[in-house]
């Protein structure tokens, strides 16, 4: 394998491989790692608005001089009978190739042209056509005429031999504590078992902390401190408006007091994919960077899964649920809202996911045509801003495995509903500041624990012995505006509000209950999906990730399993918790 | 404006005629009940021969209490409720009465008011409620999350009071999830008449709701389950689905296929997961339900195709000629359904043709589950 600089480029006698998120000049583009499980790779995206990006660019060595078949593995993310949004073209030393790329649907190589390469340093250069979303994962400089396989385990296979990759990482770490995930929770976490003297790997798949609360997301953080104020006043946002550029000071905020603790070693831009466990302990974490792809192994006694999704449970053989419980499974039923609430069969229509969108008004008046990819979502709908009730979901689409039709499907009522806006006179001085291009996602797999909380601990305002966690909040819990109204556009959302004085969640809804080191918080603890209503916002998420690294640093100390915190050494957890809220230890 | 004129511009007035039926614990009306001024469900005050009292609503803001009367037609069929409700309205210490009529469905949805001869309603300076006024009214009320849903008086009246959450950011108002801004609420009721707004709207959503659905299910009979799945209302049809016993799916057969096109999504999947496994397998239901996809919403759809498990091959058939409406996952979930199974030469042969399709956008789908089944 031959690394050129930060280039992960590989040769081998059928061609030359590079991945796209590793460019050396990303230009306009973004490195997109959100969708790596589904298919195959980060990748490099145009997402300018409705404007062209700068191109992105790159150097390859050529050892072998000759003609070369260039192929691109991109996908048009809006297929139908219209232009592609996100086409591109590919420069050769300065020579686009013939065909345009990004018109093929579902993610697979598409031929580019053909190339004659001289021995030595060749420029590459993805240029954006559309300022729409193109998307490219990776080029492939061939040999041969065949392209490699498209998709799937053979792909990968084939990806993995091409860059000669060993099973294992080639690096290895070790710390007391591994947390994944670095939105509130994560983060959260990380501190809570860093000022008790644990050495903490925090890992991340952005360049930035906060998940959902940062700068990339926008969504501002609701819900009480509990018994963490301290520490989540480090983390937390204003109740800016959802969307506001407000975050970026925020933002600043919690990456500055996250990296002022000298035992959080913090792995910006790495994204776990696996989680290995033997006799239901987990051994390792292994993760990948976003760009460069060098890969490492992290070993720990305890792991906290922050991941949202629920992924290092997953991999590890923890029980998950995901979908809506029947009404009947644990009593949650709300007679004034019935159906929508809770269902009487259980099924898989959870809560969707938003992108937040910004606009502002300029000085002068703007077009933004519409497009007919974009109105065949949008309809009649026009808006010059978004907020947290644009949310999509269906009840074909997984939260997690179809994210990235999720995503653009919210793009097409984005930039669809914004061009209808825009067509009356009133909005011509409105232009498009920002737009998410990272899902918020609200609900996805939950893992279980020694408790699953649920409507009725809300109900009930059950106080346990070991309630680590309290909320004030609603149960808030939304249902897409059209299985009421055929006509309302499929991507805005309704939310129920059943109101309740402070509920408790305990310590036994974040350890799962059958992978006996692993602590999970956010909205991935333990919980049915009504149960994850009320506590799924960032500051009650946040009281979880701090319980949690409280809990795992007692766990360090006695040589013990999370489980045995509960059974064995509950009061010294309390003892902690209260002592830690006035000071830092 | 009098209420004859009301009369005039309403095209739902709707009069009654009492004094009729006498029969055990059934109250005569002595007067007609008031002229509903607006309402949403006509069908409901046809015929009203009697009336009886049911339960009573309780105002905790001025300690009152209301009798309810469950309303009764010619067959002693309950058919709505109804509430004659004075109440003080108060602003700054100085109390008015207010008089007007209240209707409810038999689930407790707001369907109606009524005024009483010479009781009109008027706003704050006394000037009387125009049109506008009325209809405006009738939308606030028929919105059971009106900005008003658990707010307080004082919330609403006082200028320093708190509100119950922070919704402001910078002076600037935040339109939270938890929280009606100021301006929503002057959007949602009628100008110079907050505190009538707020004091009827508590009582329409008060507890009457609740005490009209727990009373239901006594009230139930097959006269009633009749009556509520051919309503043109989609909560009525909707609560009789859920009352069907397995049986009735039979002798409702012809009614439940109308409304499975006729009604509203939530219908129609709350029809398709509760369906039992019988119906699937017939070949009536399995033409309606399956013969009918092209019409459909998308999530119903998906709920088909997850069916086809259940209805077998020739509804899998019957729907291959809409296979250019399925998303992704539907096809996916549709060419699963044939992964096991010996495909039949047309289903290939269509498939084929699909495959070739340059109009659908999930052809390459198809063209690859073709290729995985030449390999063994």
């Amino acid at each position: 394998m031959l690394l050129c600089s930060s280039v992960f480029q590989s040769t081998a006698q059928e061609g030359i491989l590079l991945e796209a998120e590793s460019f050396l000049y990303p230009g306009g583009w973004v490195v997109d790692p959100q969708f790596v499980q589904q298919m195959g790779s980060p990748y490099l995206m145009a997402h300018g608005m409705g404007q062209p990006v700068d191109p992105a660019r790159t150097e390859v060595e050529i050892e072998q001089p000759g003609a070369y078949h260039v192929w691109a593995r991109t996908k048009d993310w809006a297929p139908g009978n219209w232009a592609p949004p996100g086409q591109f073209l590919l420069k050769v030393n300065g020579e686009a190739l013939p065909d345009t790329l990004g018109r093929n649907p579902g993610w697979g190589w598409a031929y580019a042209g053909k190339a004659k390469l001289q021995a030595g340093t060749a420029n590459l250069e993805l240029v954006d056509l559309t300022g729409f979303n193109g998307r490219c994962d990776a080029i492939f400089l061939s040999r041969g005429e065949v392209p490699p396989p498209g998709y799937g385990k053979k792909l990968a296979e084939w990806r993995r031999q091409m860059h000669q990759e060993p099973l294992a990482p080639e690096r290895e770490k070790s710390y007391d504590l591994v947390v994944t995930g670095g939105g509130i929770a994560g983060c959260a976490a990380a501190i809570g078992a860093a000022e008790q003297g644990l050495k903490v790997a925090l890992i991340h798949d952005r360049p930035v902390l906060g998940g959902n609360a940062s700068s990339e997301i926008r969504v501002h953080t609701l819900g009480i401190y509990g018994k963490f104020e301290r520490i989540l006043r480090l983390l937390d946002t204003e109740h800016y408006p959802n969307g506001s550029a407000e975050a970026k000071k925020d933002q600043e905020k919690r990456d500055k007091n996250v990296k002022a603790y000298k035992n959080i070693d913090l792995f910006l831009n790495w994204r776990a994919y696996d989680a290995v466990s033997e006799d239901s302990t987990i051994q390792y974490v292994d993760a990948r960077h976003t760009a460069t792809n060098e890969r490492m192994r992290f070993r720990a006694p305890l792991f906290v899964d922050a991941t949202g999704d629920g992924w290092i449970g997953y991999w590890a053989g923890a029980e998950y649920s995901y979908g809506r419980e029947s009404v009947h499974k644990y009593g949650e039923e709300w007679d004034e809202w019935g159906e929508l609430w809770s269902p009487e069969e259980a099924d898989n229509f959870v809560m969707g996911s938003s992108i937040l969108w910004q606009t502002h008004q300029g000085e002068e008046a703007t077009d933004f045509p519409q497009q007919p990819w974009a109105v065949a979502v949008a309809r009649e709908h026009k808006a010059t801003a978004g907020e947290w009730y644009w949310e999509f979901s269906r009840n074909d689409l997984h939260q997690i495995e179809d994210g990235e039709e999720i995503r653009d499907h919210l793009l097409k009522a984005i930039y669809g509903s914004f061009a209808n806006a825009k067509a009356l006179p009133e909005n011509s001085h409105y232009q498009l500041t920002w737009v998410s291009y990272l899902l918020g996602k609200r609900e996805s797999r939950r893992l279980l624990g020694d408790h699953i909380f649920t409507f009725q601990d809300v109900v009930n305002n059950t106080p346990f012995p070991d309630s680590v966690v309290m909320e004030d909040r609603a149960v808030d819990v939304h249902y897409q505006r059209n299985l009421r109204d055929e006509e309302k556009p499929d991507f805005l959302s309704e939310a129920l509000f059943y109101r309740t004085d402070r509920y408790y969640i305990p310590y036994r809804s974040l350890y799962s209950r059958n992978i006996d080191n692993l602590f999970m918080a956010g909205r991935c603890f333990s919980c049915s999906h009504i149960g994850l209503g009320g506590p799924r916002v960032m500051r009650t998420t946040g009281q979880m990730g701090a319980a949690v690294g409280h809990a795992a640093a007692l766990c360090i100390k006695h040589e013990v399993k999370p489980r045995a915190i509960y059974t064995d050494h509950l009061q010294e957890l309390w003892d902690l918790i209260e002592s830690q809220q006035w000071t830092r230890p | 404006m009098g209420l004859n004129r009301i009369a005039a511009m309403d095209k739902a007035l709707i009069f009654f005629l009492l004094y009729c039926l006498l029969w055990s614990g059934v109250s005569l009306t002595p007067d007609p009940l008031p002229v509903a001024v607006h309402t949403n469900m006509p069908q409901a005050f046809e015929g009203i021969r009697s009336t009886e009292e049911a339960f009573s609503v309780f105002d905790p803001q001025h300690e009152l209490e209301h009798p309810v009367q469950l309303c009764r037609d010619a067959d002693g069929a309950p058919r709505m409720y109804y509430a004659d409700v004075q109440t003080p309205v108060c602003i700054d210490g100085i109390c008015k009465p207010v008089r007007i009529a209240i209707y409810w469905n038999l689930l407790g949805a707001y369907i109606g008011y009524g005024l009483y001869e010479g009781d009109p309603l008027t706003k704050y300076d006394h000037d009387l409620f125009e049109e506008a006024d009325y209809a405006k009214l009738h939308e606030l009320l028929l919105n059971k999350n009106a900005v008003f849903r658990r707010k307080k008086l004082s919330d609403l009246f006082d200028p320093n009071a708190e509100p119950e959450k922070q919704v402001t950011y910078k002076g600037e108002e935040v339109d939270a999830v938890s929280g009606a801004t100021k301006k929503a609420i002057k959007d949602a009721v009628v100008e110079g008449a907050l505190y009538s707004c707020y004091t009827i709207w508590q009582l329409v959503h008060g507890t009457a709701d609740d005490s009209i659905k727990v009373a239901l299910p006594n009230l139930w009979d097959e006269a009633m389950q009749q009556r509520f799945l051919y309503s043109d209302r989609a909560d009525y049809q909707f609560y009789a689905l859920k009352q069907l016993r397995d049986s009735d799916y039979a002798t409702y057969s012809t009614r439940l296929l109308q409304l499975f096109t006729g009604s509203i999504p939530l219908f129609r999947t709350k029809m398709l997961k509760q369906l039992p496994s019988q119906y699937w397998a017939e070949e009536r239901w399995q033409e309606k339900l399956y013969g009918s996809y092209g019409q459909l919403d998308v999530n119903t759809r998906t709920l088909l195709i997850t069916g086809l498990e259940k209805a077998g091959e020739g509804s899998a058939l019957r729907l291959l000629p809409h296979y250019h409406l399925m998303t992704r996952n539907q096809l996916k979930g549709y060419l699963s359904f044939w992964e096991d199974r010996k495909l039949p030469a047309d289903v290939r042969n269509q498939l084929t043709e699909a495959s070739h399709n340059p109009n659908y956008p999930y052809a390459y789908l198809i063209e690859r589950f073709l290729e995985a089944q030449k390999t063994p």
